[in-house]
């Protein structure tokens, strides 16, 4: 992967320990992370994030990562920025928001991470 | 004379020839039943109304089984106005005879069901007759009381229609009966939607910590060098995928009760996915050889990868648990000009007859097969899939010889261009 200029990707994640996981990762590979653990701060802050990917968790104490998904899709800014939604629920996702893509929760590291720089490509 | 009174049950055709030798009232054939009277002895069945010298006799014969009746028997003429009335009217009505006779019939009925009289005296004066009609009548004391009627046309010795026969049998017992399981499954429906909702629920809460215990193990084997720390690192993996297993089957299961089980379909060679999902049992299982006797050329299907692996997995880790004292699996692939039949052979403990029916039910255990794991879902799950696609799953074995489970799935529709 090209890292000449540091990737962004945007995680949110309701489960502490899994946000951390995530950002662990992400960070060992040079990628900086913005971590949001509730859906209602990261809308607010929607507007003036800046993002390479989105990694979003669809069930969310106070909201929907596949709503958040179908948001992101219809504003200019952020319609063709990759998003990769992440759910225990994995097959009752219906891919209505042209997500790039699924992971299953849980998952094995070396597949998230493969999809991840795939995207970040 | 004293009567002695005996049900007995005819068939239609005497009960059609009894009924022509009667007078025309329906009262005494209900439901097939015939009521016949014996005079001292047993064998007088066969000239029963001989018996009766007379015409009064035998109406003497027909009011006391009008009166002994539960049902209220009711005769009207064809303005609606009450002629007779019996005991059992009194009963279920409360008005007694006196109170009734010359009474218009619409006293007993709410006024919101007026239109049903009507209804009911234009097919009494056309001839017909109303049959097994579930309304609601009222009793003197103003009480609606879920009744069944029949209604049928009473005509004279000229075949002219003069009025009306009408049975009403209280039927509150029965309604409320009826209100109570339809309430009870009511609830039912609601406790297992209640309950296939907490599953779900709780099989996702379950996922999230299995997810970062998967996770953090997955970093610490990567962080470490050390042989005997690796080893049990890995042994816990292996646990935490286990244990993902049994909540997906929950999960499943309660997708499968509520039919929403869906298929990601995509089009792929079966013959790839069985070699390699062989290749991964020969290592989660080193006391089995894999023995795949596969095709020339690739069968392509139109299937659900995940799910028909999911099927291939729980069929050869069956075949391994249930054949202890053996180490050989063979597996058959078989194409026929529309489908594919996957085969797997065990040499092991076999089945009965019994095991084999009840095997693909949900919850399962083989009895007298201690110390296997799982939770009796697997199979259940497997046909659920395979007939999801389309398919079907069966089972052959002998006890004590062999086991071999197969499923048949069709062939993708392959284009020529």
């Amino acid at each position: 992967m090209n890292m000449s200029t540091k990737k962004t990707v945007v995680v949110l994640e309701d489960d502490v320990a899994i946000g951390e996981l995530l950002e662990y990762l992400l960070t060992e590979e040079n990628i900086e992370v913005k971590l949001f653990d509730r859906a209602v701060p990261f809308e607010r802050e929607m507007e003036q994030l800046h993002a390479d990917l989105y990694l979003l968790d669809i069930m969310l104490p106070d909201g929907d990562g596949y709503e958040i998904c179908c948001k992101l899709r219809k504003r200019e800014k952020t319609s063709h920025t990759p998003i990769l939604l992440i759910s225990a629920h994995f097959e009752n996702i219906q891919n209505g928001c042209n997500a790039e893509g699924f992971i299953k929760k849980p998952f094995h590291i070396d597949e998230l991470m493969n999809h991840v720089k795939r995207q970040l490509q | 004379m004293p009567f002695v009174f005996r049900m007995v049950p005819v068939d239609g055709d005497l009960a059609k020839s009894l009924f022509k030798q009667n007078v025309g009232s329906c009262c005494c054939l209900i439901d097939l039943v015939w009521v016949v009277p014996i005079m001292g002895t047993n064998d007088a069945n066969n000239s029963v109304w001989q018996t009766f010298e007379t015409m009064e006799s035998r109406q003497a014969f027909l009011s006391a089984i009008i009166e002994s009746s539960d049902d209220a028997i009711i005769s009207k003429d064809l303005k609606g106005i009450i002629t007779s009335w019996n005991r059992g009217a009194e009963g279920i009505f409360g008005y007694r005879e006196a109170e009734v006779i010359g009474k218009p019939i619409t006293i007993l009925i709410p006024k919101e069901r007026r239109k049903e009289e009507d209804h009911i005296l234009r097919q009494i004066r056309k001839g017909k007759k109303v049959d097994h009609f579930q309304t609601i009548r009222v009793n003197k004391a103003g009480t609606r009381i879920p009744i069944s009627l029949t209604i049928s046309p009473i005509k004279d010795g000229d075949g002219r229609i003069i009025g009306a026969s009408k049975i009403a049998r209280d039927i509150s017992v029965e309604v409320n009966a009826r209100h109570q399981a339809n309430q009870l499954l009511n609830e039912l429906r609601a406790a297992i939607a209640h309950k296939d909702k907490f599953i779900a629920l709780a099989s996702h809460e379950l996922k999230t910590p299995l997810t970062s215990i998967y996770g953090y193990l997955q970093i610490i084997a990567k962080k470490t060098q050390e042989p005997i720390t690796q080893k049990f690192i890995s042994k816990a993996t292996d646990q935490v995928e286990k244990l993902e297993t049994l909540v997906g089957q929950l999960l499943d299961v309660v997708r499968i009760g509520a039919d929403k089980l869906l298929l990601n379909k995509e089009m792929f060679g079966l013959g790839r996915l069985v070699a390699d999902t062989i290749n991964v049992c020969t290592y989660t299982f080193p006391s089995h050889t894999f023995h795949l006797e596969s095709l020339e050329s690739e069968v392509y299907i139109y299937a659900d990868k995940q799910r028909i692996e999911q099927v291939l997995i729980n069929l050869l880790s069956n075949a391994v648990k249930y054949s202890p004292f053996s180490d050989m699996v063979h597996i058959r692939l078989h194409r026929s000009p529309s489908s594919v039949t996957l085969s797997v052979l065990d040499s092991g403990i076999g089945l009965t007859a019994d095991q084999q029916l009840k095997l693909f039910t949900r919850f399962y255990r083989a009895e007298g097969v201690e110390k296997i794991q799982g939770l009796g879902l697997g199979l259940y799950l497997c046909k659920a899939i395979i007939e999801r696609h389309g398919g079907q799953i069966g089972v052959k074995s002998e006890p004590g010889s062999y086991t071999e489970f197969y499923f048949t799935l069709p062939l993708a529709h392959v284009s020529n261009s």
